[in-house]
């Protein structure tokens, strides 16, 4: 990303041209294929012949429209918990005075950041006959759990936990934006609290929550880990079971899967269309200046509900799948007890293993990487070119958005196996990585495009003006702006991309599989459950150090910072009086370049 | 309709922080318009609050009515809702989501009275304020002057014994405020509702109310008449913020029933200030004087209170010409308007470095204790 560039795509249409080619390939084309895909029998790459077998195969069958009804009760239940009760959370961390609400957001973050497949497997083991759950429900006649995290339940109440965390970092913004005084103005209109609850902030945050909904359904909708690993070994398809199903059974039907995929990705369309038809851009939230105060209230006894609600959810969110986990790791075997450090010492002499944190590793900071600079430059691309065609890599991106994991994996799977110079890349760690930096660069996009956007030219103008070249400019006023944001997209896509099941379990090779395919391999196939939390506990720390290490080095940054600054106001104070040339002045005036010391735009972590 | 009494009020945000309000006494009589004027910090805001009940005072009283709202020794608080109060916020608070009547209604739906009731008062109190025609907008769908009315007609509509704005006309051009201000006038003379306005803009102040308060610092600097606050500031601070924009030094020379003689520091010239019995002989004082109440030419002649001096400095504003004076070391600076410099001088006038008279009308003086060091008013 250049500003020669950017000028260039201004000057030119070649450039931004052939920016756009680059977008609809990288994004749109195996989408397309995707189509080509439903009508086309056989595998992709071989001989076939085109017909509508592959729909017939799939929507003839009774079984599919019940899973499409299971998937949709599916979601619905995972994702009115999550918006209910991340909307709680969101209230009394943003609201209340409530005890330990200064910790609610670092926990939900670190909710958000371990991997699905966590929660499913260590889930599975808790109310596995000797599991944490299991020892505190106690079994039932039948010597079944009484609480089995194989059903139904199991299946919402795991996707569910993670989706409050998912929901109240996207609810945090807009719970803070709320206009106090329309509040106060419904109190000095008689209204109560429940009243006024229901009169004016529901209706006014009524946009917001529904176009979350949407998005929560949409994502329960495509969401892989947890049906795969709780859902299918109780006989419980939803949709993304039901596509893998058709592609991890013989015979393969490449064509079913298809249809079946084009289908969800119909429905998540429709759905978004409905909403935005319905709504439209109708935005209540309102930010004022003054009279809005950020205080936060005192609900006297209420805090004590607010905290228990929070402790409890850390608890069984968090706390005891982590110790479940632990236990599990050191047992013989899983569900035996004993103690040993059998796994542990097996993952580091499994070169399977070493290879898989290799590989992840790269999944992790290369795919994060490019698919916050694809996003930084799609944002730059349509903020600065004057082109009306810059603003359609924003839209692909966004449609982009409702795709599935599983589907865009096996979309990917058509897209490079039915071109010969492609077909090389299959089964090379490219084209997971591909796969993976398609479906985060939404989210990056997400991100960064809030403080990408804000970018006002004039910055960039008055930077040049003053005697900077493009080069510095860029490094001194655009780096430093849009840099804060970029390292935490880069951190969170990185966290996404390393922690996804449902790309890898389609396209890895055997040579190229990451952890989670491996955790997923060791707990299922293998039956070795205890290998399979070692290396998972193994994953945990490996992304605790690096986001510990992150924060550190913040950390570290602002502090230097500040040393410079006060630094600096000091040499200020003592130049001020002399009018000749002072050599400490004008070297501290020199030190303005560091871009470490100007103004940092608040990061946004929303998606 | 009710009065409101304020007792000692103190508030303060959290228990290290200084008192954003500490002990205010304050009496308002029923049917007036009580002004609480001070600059940004002073308090104002956080005592209308407290008064409404959106804030909760840390210490003292406050009733409504003759009814106890809050009382933090006794424990006693009551809701904002149950204080019968309408309320006008600067930044109007209309809920975006309904319509202007439902806006309107709203009041009234909270006391529960009855569909036709309700729909003739929204009616009047829409027509009150002229928007009758835009009953089925969005409210959100105004603009801010329209919005600002409905925002009125809303606090109106439930006929409150209370009413209170928070810097209503703030967010409007100065066109519209001028236009909002002759409303309220008209509106506080036709409902003759208790209330208190909150603002920073003495103009505004002295045209609404019946009484202004000035505070500073959380507490009272001034309660009068507009006109005492205008003409009759008590303390450096007053004077400044209503207006005066010249404080000359100097030593009181005689003071009695007649008028307070001042003379000025480095000068041999003497003004007559209007009577004051706090200021004795010998006092340090400051005069404060308006640069629009000084006369100049040929009318200063024969005037009370004549002066000469060196003109520094002629600006040219459009409406007034500013003449920049020199008296001894003192600066003053003289605002005549544009049509009138004809008027004074037919034969043209004068330039910087003519000597010129002038007066200036000793009721027009203020004489106020001194304020040594710093003095913000002098640039």
């Amino acid at each position: 990303m250049g500003v020669e560039v950017v000028r260039k795509i201004r000057s030119s249409g070649a450039l931004l041209a052939l920016f756009l080619l680059f977008i609809c390939a990288f994004f749109g084309y195996p989408l397309a294929m995707l189509v080509y895909g439903t009508f086309r029998s056989g595998q992709p790459g071989t001989e076939g012949s085109f017909g509508l077998a592959g729909i017939v195969d799939a929507y003839g069958d009774p079984a599919t429209w019940e899973t499409l009804w299971a998937s949709v009760i599916y979601a619905v239940a995972v994702q009115s918990i999550g918006i209910i009760g991340g909307f709680i959370f969101a209230w009394i961390s943003m609201r209340t005075k409530t005890p330990a609400g200064k910790a609610i957001t670092p926990v939900m973050v670190t909710i958000f950041a371990i991997p699905t497949l966590f929660f499913a497997i260590s889930w599975g083991m808790m109310t596995s006959p000797t599991g944490l759950l299991t020892q505190f429900f106690g079994v039932s006649a039948d010597g079944s759990p009484r609480l089995d995290a194989y059903s139904w339940a199991g299946l919402i109440i795991v996707s569910g936990l993670k989706a409050i965390s998912v929901m109240y970092l996207l609810l945090l913004g807009p719970v803070r934006a709320l206009n106090r005084s329309l509040e106060e103005a419904a109190l000095l209109s008689g209204a109560n609290r429940v009243r006024l609850f229901l009169d004016v902030n529901i209706p006014i945050l009524l946009p917001t929550l529904s176009g979350l909904a949407i998005l929560g359904f949409v994502n329960s909708l495509g969401q892989l880990d947890v049906a795969l690993i709780l859902g299918v070994p109780a006989a419980i398809y939803v949709f993304p079971t039901q596509i893998y199903d058709f592609l991890a059974t013989t015979p393969i039907r490449y064509d079913s899967a298809s249809a079946l995929a084009l289908l969800l990705i119909a429905v998540i369309y429709i759905l978004v269309a409905i909403r935005s038809k319905a709504i439209g851009n109708r935005n209540f939230i309102t930010v004022t200046g003054k009279a809005f105060r950020i205080e936060k209230e005192e609900i006297g006894r209420w805090k004590w509900v607010g905290f228990s609600l929070f402790t409890g959810y850390v608890g069984v969110a968090l706390v005891l799948p982590l110790l479940q986990l632990i236990i599990g790791s050191f047992q013989p075997v899983l569900g035996v007890s004993g103690f040993t450090f059998r796994h542990y010492i097996g993952l580091f002499e499994s070169s399977k293993v070493v290879q898989a944190l290799e590989n992840t590793l790269i999944m992790g900071v290369v795919g994060g990487l490019f698919a916050t600079i694809l996003a930084v430059l799609i944002t730059y691309v349509a903020l600065r070119s004057k082109s009306r065609w810059a603003q359609v890599p924003e839209l692909i991106v966004w449609a982009v958005v409702a795709v599935p994991g599983i589907v865009l994996a096996l979309a990917i799977t058509w897209a490079y196996l039915s071109i010969p110079g492609l077909k090389s890349l299959y089964g090379s760690i490219w084209i997971v990585l591909i796969a993976l930096v398609i479906v985060v660069t939404p989210i990056a996009q997400r991100a960064t495009s809030g403080p990408v956007g804000q970018l006002g030219v004039e910055l960039e103008e008055s930077a040049r003006i003053c005697g900077a070249s493009a080069p510095r400019m860029l490094l001194t006023i655009v780096v430093p702006l849009i840099g804060p944001t970029f390292l935490a997209s880069w951190f969170i896509t990185g966290v996404m991309a390393a922690g996804s099941l449902d790309i890898p379990i389609l396209l890895s090779s055997a040579k190229t599989e990451t952890v989670s395919l491996l955790v997923y391999n060791y707990y299922t196939q293998l039956g070795n459950g205890s290998t399979a939390a070692a290396l998972l506990l193994l994953l945990l720390a490996l992304l605790a150090v690096g986001g510990g290490l992150l924060m550190a080095i913040g950390a570290l940054f602002k502090k230097a910072n500040e040393r410079r600054t006060t630094r600096r106001g000091r040499l200020v104070d003592t130049a001020t009086p002399t009018d000749t040339f002072d050599p400490a002045l004008s070297k501290a005036l020199e030190a303005d370049n560091d871009p470490t010391t100007l103004r940092r735009v608040p990061t946004s972590v929303s998606k | 309709m009710a009065h409101v009494s304020i007792e000692s009020l103190e508030k303060k945000y959290s228990p290290k922080a200084p008192a954003a309000v500490e002990s205010l006494d304050l009496e308002i009589k029923e049917g007036e318009f009580l002004t609480l004027l001070g600059p940004s910090g002073c308090g104002k805001t956080t005592t209308l609050r407290c008064v409404a009940g959106l804030e909760r005072p840390t210490g003292g009283r406050v009733s409504i009515g003759g009814k106890v709202v809050d009382d933090p020794a006794h424990r006693t608080h009551i809701a904002p809702d149950k204080r019968d109060i309408g309320m006008v916020f600067q930044s109007y608070a209309l809920w975006p989501h309904m319509s202007v009547a439902s806006n309107v209604a709203y009041p009234l739906k909270m006391r529960k009275i009855g569909i036709d009731e309700r729909a003739r008062r929204v009616r009047e109190a829409l027509d009150m304020v002229g928007l009758s025609e835009y009953s089925s907008r969005m409210a959100t769908d105004l603009s801010g002057g329209q919005q600002q009315r409905v925002a009125l007609a809303r606090a109106l509509v439930a006929t409150p014994q209370l009413l209170l704005f928070d810097e209503p006309l703030s967010n409007l051009d100065a066109r519209l405020r001028q236009d909002m201000r002759s409303e309220l006038r008209e509106m506080h003379k036709r409902v003759g509702t208790t209330s208190i306005y909150v603002t920073h803009d003495q103009e505004e102040a002295v045209s609404l109310s019946t009484r202004i308060v000035l505070l500073n610092k959380g507490a009272i600097e001034q309660v009068g008449s507009p006109r005492e606050i205008y003409w009759h500031p008590v303390s450096h601070f007053v004077a400044d913020f209503v207006g005066y924009d010249n404080f000359i030094e100097g030593t009181v020379v005689g003071a009695d029933q007649y008028g307070v003689k001042v003379l000025l520091e480095g000068t041999e010239m003497r003004l007559v200030c209007p009577p004051r019995n706090d200021v004795h002989e010998g006092q340090r004082v400051d005069v404060a004087v308006r640069s629009s109440s000084v006369i100049l030419g040929p009318p200063a002649a024969d005037k009370p209170n004549a002066f000469e001096g060196l003109i520094t400095d002629v600006m040219y504003l459009g409406d007034d010409f500013i003449y920049e004076l020199q008296l001894g070391p003192h600066k003053v600076t003289v605002s005549i308007r544009t049509a009138e410099v004809a008027n004074i001088w037919p034969t043209g006038a004068p330039k910087v470095g003519d000597t010129i008279s002038g007066a200036i009308s000793p009721d027009s003086l203020a004489c106020l204790p001194a304020l040594h060091a710093n003095v913000p008013a002098m640039a």
